[in-house]
């Protein structure tokens, strides 16, 4: 038993002293590079502020949103990068190296309980019976969707800093999977404006047991929050289904909204990515919408949320 | 170690037997190693970028950005001894971490 109690203070020791070197020689970095990550970010969309240009070896991003501009004070941000890196490696031994296989069961349980104690939520593959048919592939790109009847891009964003990031996305022709997300202009609310924000779109039609029971998996999926994570650079956000597809023949396996795929660094096309995506078992609709990092901290956005509508 | 501009340039084998040598778990060796190489990394960009003219730190952080590394050769030539300076940094930094190892693993190392 002593002998354990060394062992652990060992790694403990070694792990604590370098993420504190660790985390000191970023914050330096970025402090002193700040004027030139700052100008890259502006000058360019496809910056990923997340690896900041490199200094980060393994894809473990300093928190997306990060105002270079406060990194001095703000110490917690790089504490959390080894929180990331650990649920990095930890979820790296459990994935199939083909994303498009996705997870036996036993991957799914312990995949599950990860992210429970990582994110501090109640994660889970299947609630009260149901559940999608996976919960690891490729994730696409989605076009923003129409919140209400008249909704389009000119009255779609909440600030020109949204827009000018956003716009090119484009808009669905049509309503979502699930309807329109309120019924006019006027009834809406912050709610409904983050649910369309952070919406994802899954194959709810692939669902084990949906044929059978359309109406009952309908109102299940409607809206259900789930937690996504791109596993190989630890980014991670709530969500909500807000949308069926896509289809099986474009090879991906659900799709994220222009600020999903943003945040979590993903992008359509030839580069495709893998993330997982689980159910969040929240009845009382307490966790909120958008980035979160291990520890069930709310991350900080790359665009500052408007309360503006 | 992920394949770097500056990899053949430094030698991490002893830093991975000194942590092979403890008595840890895989994942806590491989948290350490994490660590260990992301510091190292840092360093090395920190070094690199130091000693650019303010013209061309951008265009190495985008070259890093895309893993370029013939284009950060080309752009970095230019300072003198930049592969010595390069190595030292990374070589120091690394003793550093193998000098803790040894401080930290009397009790604990392997038999």
């Amino acid at each position: 038993m002593f002998f354990k109690k060394q062992k652990k203070n060992t790694y403990e020791i070694l792990r604590n002293k370098w993420a504190k070197k660790h985390a000191l020689l970023q914050k330096d970095f970025i402090s002193s590079n700040a004027h030139i990550i700052e100008e890259l970010k502006d000058k360019s969309k496809h910056f990923a502020v997340g690896s900041l240009g490199g200094i980060i070896l393994f894809s473990t991003p300093i928190v997306s949103g990060i105002d270079v501009q406060k990194a001095e004070s703000n110490e917690m941000v790089f504490e959390d990068i080894d929180k990331q890196m650990f649920m990095i490696t930890d979820l790296s031994e459990y994935l199939p190296k083909d994303p498009t296989t996705g997870l036996t069961s036993g991957q799914e349980k312990i995949i599950g309980e990860i992210l429970s104690r990582d994110f501090g939520l109640d994660i889970r593959a299947e609630i009260d019976g149901k559940r999608l048919e996976r919960n690891y592939g490729l994730i696409g790109a989605e076009q923003h969707l129409m919140r209400y009847p008249g909704d389009n891009m000119a009255s779609h964003f909440q600030s020109p800093d949204e827009a000018q990031v956003y716009y090119s996305s484009g808009m669905a022709p049509g309503r979502g999977g699930f309807g329109y997300f309120t019924y006019s202009r006027e009834t809406l609310t912050q709610k409904e404006v983050e649910r369309e924000k952070y919406y994802i779109a899954v194959q709810t039609f692939r669902a084990p047991g949906y044929m059978e029971n359309i109406r009952e998996y309908v109102d299940f999926f409607k809206f259900r929050k789930m937690l996504l994570v791109n596993p190989h650079n630890g980014k991670a956000i709530v969500t909500v289904i807000g949308d069926a597809g896509p289809g099986v023949s474009t090879g991906k396996h659900l799709g994220g909204s222009p600020e999903i795929m943003k945040y979590l660094e993903r992008v359509d096309g030839r580069s495709r990515g893998p993330v997982l995506f689980f159910f969040i078992n929240d009845p009382e609709d307490r966790v909120s919408l958008g980035p979160i990092e291990p520890g069930g901290v709310k991350a900080i956005d790359h665009i500052e949320n408007s309360n503006q509508l | 170690m992920k394949k770097t501009f500056y990899s053949h340039l430094i030698e991490l084998d002893e830093l991975y037997i000194e942590l092979d040598n403890l008595d840890i778990s895989k994942k806590e060796r491989e948290h350490l190693v994490k660590l260990a190489e992301s510091s190292i990394h840092t360093t090395v960009m920190s070094c690199v970028i130091d000693n650019l003219v303010e013209d061309d730190k951008k265009d190495f952080i985008m070259h890093s950005e895309n893993e370029d590394h013939k284009s950060i050769w080309n752009l970095i030539s230019y300072i003198e001894g930049v592969e010595y300076k390069i190595a030292s940094v990374a070589h120091n930094i690394r003793d550093e971490f193998i000098s803790d190892i040894k401080k930290h693993s009397v009790s604990s190392t392997k038999k």
